[in-house]
């Protein structure tokens, strides 16, 4: 038997990590834990370092439920704990998550009745997300936190024409590259004409959250691609689906996209794109000499790579091989499918789907790598046993943080952002 | 099913939880194998962790398929065979978690057969989150099993220094995977005069060289007999290195209390005090000069829910510090995180009680919450967990980590520096 496949993998969250991060990315969420207490301790182990805002802790609440309650079925803990969360009277919105062991107990139902219960008691926004069990994905918590909010919203509104909400943005912390790529996302539809009500998920409140009903329709990106028909018939607002406008021509079909299916702005589309494609292709020009036979890995989710490996390729990089991180999206099937429509040429390209660490290692050394970009679990390991340099990209990211300069890397002025942030770790001007 | 021990003031914890972080900051050279899903193979910290200790561990990682049909032992044995088949380890350490106990995994049984088989010793704990476990105990218990594997190895024990001492507690609560001793220089010193010197720290934080390192020793020191119990017997029975409680040397009274039992035991038969003099008069001096100060400041002393496993929240429930912060006349108040219900606090009292603490405590019920219990006064100190510097430094309160109190005479300078808030500190 294979050793590697016992390894501890780099990237092995779960539904239950992503449903906490989402939870934290709607600012008067607190997320309760109907779980036990190791699940409680390791969720808030890996934000710390990743988000500098420490509120994490505070806008989470727990049942720690022990193995009588869970055998028993009891739920006593999780009311009077809830109860006592509720007393705190600083959320507006309450998700319950349970851990992959209390759902293979079959303890989900229980709970979802308790807190619908709860929720008719108190009259507090309380609402079941619901997760799958052991291999279940980061992703689909993270969705799941959306699907339990948008579920306890009320639509009925008055639609304003023009106006839209982004599904799947993949907001993770308080930080000015999240918070730059929202404006960005806003700037650019507002050149087309076309109004933003809400992001899912921003950093922002549940008030905010709920302009969405207003919205004739939902762009839907693709981190939550998976939902979208939920989304669509929740909300009963058609689905945009789109790819990430991040590198220069999926920015443009992005803003074309969108200006089609809504029918807006196509001539200040047009008028726009043009200004922007003189602009870029000038960047692009001036920056490739940095970028021409860098050799690249990257370790990403599955909705990052077409963009990102696209967004590299266009400034003359090659890609030597591509990690997939989640098990979510489809998989390497799904990948190759991506990558064949974006230019057949790139279906040469190594995939692997959660390979051990030494295998990353292998890979980054056999290839002679220049630069590796992951999450800080992943790039941890390449640091430190090869010579590739890194770029922290994702969930989590300890070493680099955003506090004071807008750091987008979506639309035209991520692609100039982060192609520069590149560049600077390419010359050594920065090591992150 | 066990129930938690009820008389605690401390935070009960996951045993695989404590196990896998002991297990990491002790960087330990032997595989360990979590038999579990994927989820709490998560447990093993990824993000800054060393590489090296990280590849130590492996996963069955369950699927939703071995988890319906039952047949997780099967992944287990292949796991093992798998390690061994690859390394041949000396020793390798099994845990389970709440996900095989609740399928009904024989784990034990699984050990029972795989063991003999091989020249590795298969040792296995039963480690859960289905019962809450008190973190001392995981603590002892992972020291015990480190013991246990450095049992036969005769070579360690060849060269004992005489009049040397292992101390159980003095890390480095700050960068507790360092095992640091940066600040203890004067300290140490001062223990030099005393007759002793250290052989080595044993903690939750110790690298497994060190804890090879204490078996030449001539006696351990604990600041807290109930911590590291069953590592007590193994020392003595196993290694005939005895155990003595001590108090930690922090303040005058306790330091020269704790130089004096040192130097008793070893039979250094040193005048301890007029080695001391200049020390001890310097300490004296210093505090008269700052008595009025450190009058008007008031502790809050903080025991909270961390859960890091160190010795400084773990020993006397978290409350070391307390009689020499009493020492220097500070006002304390001890606010404990944990379960206000009127059950607990009887449990928390009796604790407190038993290690002779008749104190009155404040219990808050969410470790968000306690800023609530911090008054924003400039002369009001919060000492504790991290957990509370964010809270204590948005009221506006200056915050004293565990661990920077420093030992001995001639660090009571920083200490009292420390309180008062003298620039630099």
């Amino acid at each position: 038997m294979d050793i590697d496949q016992f390894r501890i993998k780099h990237s092995s969250y779960v539904a239950m990590h992503g449903a906490f991060v989402a939870s934290h990315c709607i600012s008067d969420s607190l997320i309760f834990l109907s779980i036990g207490i190791g699940c409680k301790a390791q969720l808030p182990h890996y934000m710390g370092g990743h988000e500098l805002e420490n509120n994490f802790v505070s806008r989470m609440g727990w049942a720690e439920l022990d193995g009588d309650d869970i055998i028993n079925g009891d739920v006593k803990k999780i009311r009077r704990n809830l109860l006592g969360q509720i007393e705190r009277n600083i959320a507006n919105f309450y998700p319950v998550v349970i851990s992959p062991v209390v759902k293979t107990i079959g303890m989900e139902s229980l709970i979802e009745n308790t807190a619908e219960e709860m929720r008719r008691e108190t009259g507090e926004n309380i609402w079941m997300a619901r997760l799958s069990g052991a291999e279940s994905d980061f992703w689909e918590g993270y969705n799941s936190i959306i699907i339990a909010f948008i579920e306890s919203m009320d639509w009925r509104s008055k639609i304003e024409k023009k106006t839209v909400n982004i599904f799947g943005y993949p907001f993770d912390r308080y930080e000015m590259e999240h918070r730059a790529n929202i404006k960005e996302l806003r700037k650019m539809l507002a050149k087309i004409g076309i109004k933003v009500q809400a992001v899912f998920l921003s950093g922002t409140s549940t008030t905010n959250l709920q302009k969405a009903r207003k919205a004739e329709y939902n762009i839907i990106l693709p981190h939550s691609s998976t939902i979208g028909d939920d989304i669509e018939k929740i909300t009963g607002k058609p689905s945009i689906y789109t790819d990430i406008p991040m590198g220069i021509s999926n920015t443009r079909q992005w803003i074309k996209q969108i200006s089609i299916a809504l029918n807006r702005g196509k001539r200040q589309a047009q008028e726009y794109l043009d200004e922007q494609k003189k602009i870029m292709e000038k960047f692009q020009g001036e920056m490739k000499s940095t970028f021409n036979d860098v050799r690249v890995g990257l370790i990403l989710d599955l909705p990052f790579i077409g963009p990102m490996t696209s967004l590299l390729e266009g400034l003359g990089a090659e890609i030597s091989y591509i990690i997939i991180r989640d098990r979510y999206y489809g998989g390497k099937a799904k990948l190759e499918r991506i990558l064949k429509f974006y230019n057949e040429k790139l279906s040469h390209i190594d995939i692997q789907e959660s390979p051990s660490n030494d295998e990353i290692i292998r890979l980054t050394n056999e290839n002679d790598l220049d630069l590796v970009i992951g999450s800080a679990s992943d790039i941890s390991i390449v640091k430190r046993k090869t010579d590739a340099k890194t770029m922290t990209f994702g969930f989590p990211s300890y070493g680099k943080h955003y506090t004071d300069e807008e750091s987008p890397f979506l639309g035209f002025e991520g692609y100039k952002n982060f192609t520069g942030e590149i560049s600077d770790i390419l010359n050594g001007k920065d090591q992150r | 099913m066990k129930k938690m021990k009820k008389n605690t003031s401390g935070q009960h914890c996951c045993s695989l939880h404590g196990w896998i972080t002991c297990l990491m900051r002790n960087k330990i050279d032997f595989p360990v194998i979590l038999h579990s899903d994927i989820n709490c193979s998560n447990l093993v910290f990824k993000g800054d962790s060393d590489v090296n200790t990280l590849g130590r561990f492996f996963c069955t990682n369950l699927s939703e398929e071995n988890i319906i049909k039952g047949d997780g032992t099967k992944r287990l044995e292949e796991c093992i065979d798998a390690v061994i088949g690859e390394e041949q380890p000396r020793d390798i350490l099994i845990l389970n978690s709440c996900m095989s106990q609740i399928i009904g995994d024989d784990v034990k049984g699984t050990v029972q057969k795989k063991r003999g088989k091989s020249r590795t010793r298969i040792h296995y704990r039963e480690t859960t989150g289905l019962v809450f476990e008190d973190p001392k105990k995981v603590i002892d218990d992972v020291g015990y099993l480190i013991l246990e594997t450095l049992k036969n190895d005769n070579s360690l024990r060849d060269d004992r220094e005489r009049r040397t001492i292992n101390i159980i507690g003095f890390e480095n609560y700050v960068a507790h995977n360092k095992n640091d001793l940066r600040g203890y220089d004067p300290f140490l010193e001062e223990l030099r005069k005393a007759g002793a010197k250290i052989n080595t720290t044993i903690g939750p934080g110790s690298p497994i060289s060190d804890w090879k390192k204490s078996l030449k020793a001539d006696i351990n020191i604990n600041f807290d007999r109930r911590l590291y119990q069953n590592v007590a017997e193994i020392y003595s029975k196993k290694h005939n290195i005895k155990t003595i409680e001590v108090p930690f040397p922090a303040g005058i009274k306790q330091t020269l209390e704790f130089f004096g039992i040192v130097n008793e035991k070893l039979g250094a038969g040193k005048d301890i005090i007029s080695n001391l003099e200049k020390e001890i008069k310097e300490a004296e001096d210093y505090l008269e000069k700052h008595k009025n100060e450190l009058k008007k400041k008031k502790i809050i002393y903080n025991i909270a829910s961390n859960l890091d496993f160190t010795i400084g929240n773990s020993a006397k429930e978290g409350l070391l510090m307390l009689d020499f912060f009493k020492e220097l006349g500070c006002d304390v108040e001890i606010l404990i995180q944990g379960n206000p219900e009127e059950e607990h606090r009887l449990a928390v009292k009796n604790t407190l009680q038993e290690i002779g603490i008749e104190d009155d405590f404040t219990l808050f019920g969410h470790c968000g919450d306690g800023y609530k219990f911090i008054d924003g006064s400039s002369d009001t100190i919060v000492y504790g967990s991290p957990l509370l510097k964010e809270q204590a430094e948005r009221m506006g309160n200056r915050f004293i980590h565990y661990g920077e109190i420093l030992p001995g005479l001639m660090n009571m300078k920083h200490n009292i520096d420390i309180i008062i808030g003298k620039d630099g500190y």
